[in-house]
């Protein structure tokens, strides 16, 4: 048993009152620095996403863009929305939409199941074929066929992992699928890294950022599918050294990217002053979102290293932590203390 | 990665993208200050000076431009600081620095100052400078700028002709020279500033600024103690 439970409202009021802060999934104690506990989310919180996206006009499946001025004004809604059908959701105040609707919450072992996580992928591949065939002509077809290919090699894997647990021997699959999915997660940061050179050598369209953003969330859900594929076969070492090199890889795919340099990249063509600033206020809102939700992926992904030595530490076991999440069926947010 | 090396290193990767977009929007907002007194200098210049000597213009306007970025630099610096004192402060508390972490975050450091846009800045900034050294660094590079006027006095040269024809002729070329001064001045001003009409990768006050506090900020972080 590794007794997750439910989310107690002095956690929640702890978090309001500043007393702690949630980094990742981890909550630490603002005075002393020590974590003090891990959140996980359970598959509850997706249904609790459905009803709270109703009626902004947004789909977390539909390849929904959190990029638009309109989605980062409805940021604040949905998490209002979310606090109001749950207090525990509270604790979301500090994430996101982009974070939300791209990729979940990012607390804790991915949970998403097969069918949620492959809508989720397609709706990314969706949105990515419809900005590709705005930009770049002369090299879209020869990389659209490449991201198609890298796609269906996701969705193979993300199966795979689905079907372990109808096998008896799994840990050779698993490991397999966890390769092919960094495999795959390299291959997107290639265009990823391609497409954000724009930033730097002042070549950026507006659209680029959907793609960089797109691209970014595939990736982590190659990286997030991967770990879960750890923790099924127990492997919570190999999970704790893959999550903190993860991080440290997405780390470095983000860090040369500024709001305010795309900002102003974007704004660069301007003849005048005032059509200059006009245009990098109006671009900087979406470059924060961009950026943000990268770091926030960052801090996401090295939380499942700690968890994953956390559970080492304490003779936990990966499969039951999975179990526990499983059974879960009435609360969105659960709390593992340390 | 640890996990206490990659909050350490977003921590401060906030702090950078906090101080570039604080410098942008303090620049929007004292860039009219500058303008006002590009015009007011316009404005107030003898007929003689609009007519035949841009060169007394042009470095008075040039020296309200450098006071006006050594006033920005300043502000901008004194902000970064201490907002990067305010962020070294509250990371013991939250969480175990250690010499692997530094370690970490020494190695990621030129990642902090890595922003393309301004790596011309950011090359031309002496690597050893702290918040205390940095502005005389980029005072000494706008005291022996590399700044290109254009012509300022090129429309005024009408006046010359004008005075010669009469008062009435003379006193609408003046209008017509100083309004165009002002719009040159102004010009200039957004071009030296914001890069206005410049390549990306081109070296303004805006990406010297910011490269002088990334760079500060980064070796303040290199130096922080274990």
């Amino acid at each position: 048993m590794i007794l997750l439970r439910a989310v107690p409202p002095e956690f929640v009021e702890g978090v309001l009152s500043g007393a702690y802060r949630v980094t990742g999934s981890v909550v630490r104690e603002v005075s002393s620095g020590r974590g003090v506990a891990f959140l996980q989310e359970t598959s509850v919180l997706q249904s609790i996403f459905g009803s709270a996206l109703k009626g902004v006009g947004a789909s977390l499946e539909g390849g929904f863009s959190p990029l638009g001025l309109i989605a980062v004004v409805q940021n604040q809604q949905i998490k209002s929305r979310l606090a109001e059908v749950q207090s525990s959701l509270a604790l979301l105040q500090s994430l996101q939409v982009g974070t939300l609707a791209l990729s979940g919450v990012g607390l804790g072992v991915s949970i998403a199941g097969f069918a949620m996580v492959l809508k989720r992928l397609k709706g990314i591949e969706n949105h990515l074929s419809l900005i590709e065939a705005k930009i770049d002509q002369i090299t879209k077809d020869r990389r659209s066929d490449d991201l198609r290919m890298i796609f269906a090699d996701i969705s193979t894997q993300l199966s795979t992992i689905e079907a372990l647990a109808s096998r008896t021997r799994k840990t050779n699959v698993a490991e397999a699928a966890e390769q092919a999915l960094a495999t795959s997660a390299g291959r997107l940061e290639v265009h990823f890294r391609q497409q954000s050179e724009g930033i730097h050598n002042g070549n950026l369209k507006p659209d680029a950022i959907e793609v960089l953003w797109s691209l970014a969330a595939a990736i982590r859900i190659c990286h997030e599918a991967g770990l879960r594929a750890l923790f099924s076969i127990d492997e919570l070492e190999a999970a704790r050294h893959l999550a903190a090199r993860r991080a440290a890889s997405y780390m470095s795919l983000g860090e040369g990217l500024s709001p305010d340099a795309i900002a102003r990249v974007l704004a660069h063509q301007a003849a005048d002053y005032r059509s200059y600033a006009d245009a990098r206020v109006a671009a900087l809102p979406q470059a924060e979102v961009f950026v943000r939700g990268m770091r926030d992926s960052v801090a996401a992904i090295a939380s499942q290293a700690e968890l994953a030595g956390h559970l080492i530490a304490v003779g936990g076991s990966g499969p039951s932590y999975l179990a526990e999440l499983e059974a879960e069926k009435t609360a969105p947010l659960l709390l593992l203390p340390t | 990665m640890r996990l206490d090396a990659s909050l350490a290193q977003l921590e401060f990767l906030a702090w950078r993208d906090a101080q570039l977009t604080a410098i942008s929007e303090q620049l929007d907002a004292a860039f009219p200050d500058l303008l006002r007194g590009l015009s007011h200098h316009a404005e107030s210049a003898g007929k003689m000076d609009l007519a035949w000597s841009s060169l007394s213009l042009r470095s008075a306007a040039e020296a309200l431009i450098q006071d006006w970025a050594s006033n920005q630099l300043k502000v901008a610096l004194h902000r970064a600081e201490a907002d990067l004192d305010r962020a070294l402060l509250q990371l013991p508390k939250e969480m175990n620095i250690d010499g692997d972490v530094w370690e970490q975050l020494s190695k990621a450091a030129p990642a902090i100052a890595g922003v393309g846009l301004i790596a011309a800045s950011v090359a031309a900034i002496p690597t050893v400078v702290s918040f205390a050294t940095v502005g005389t660094s980029v005072f000494a590079f706008w005291g022996t700028a590399t700044i290109s006027w254009p012509l300022l006095a090129l429309g005024a040269a009408s006046i010359g002709i004008a005075a010669l024809t009469g008062s009435q002729s003379l006193r609408i070329a003046e209008e017509k020279a100083r309004a165009a001064l002002c719009s040159r001045l102004h010009a200039e001003a957004a071009r030296q500033v914001f890069g206005i009409g410049e390549a990306i990768g081109s070296r303004y006050v805006l990406s010297d600024i910011q490269a002088a506090v990334v760079q500060a900020g980064r070796n303040r972080i290199i130096g922080a103690p274990s």
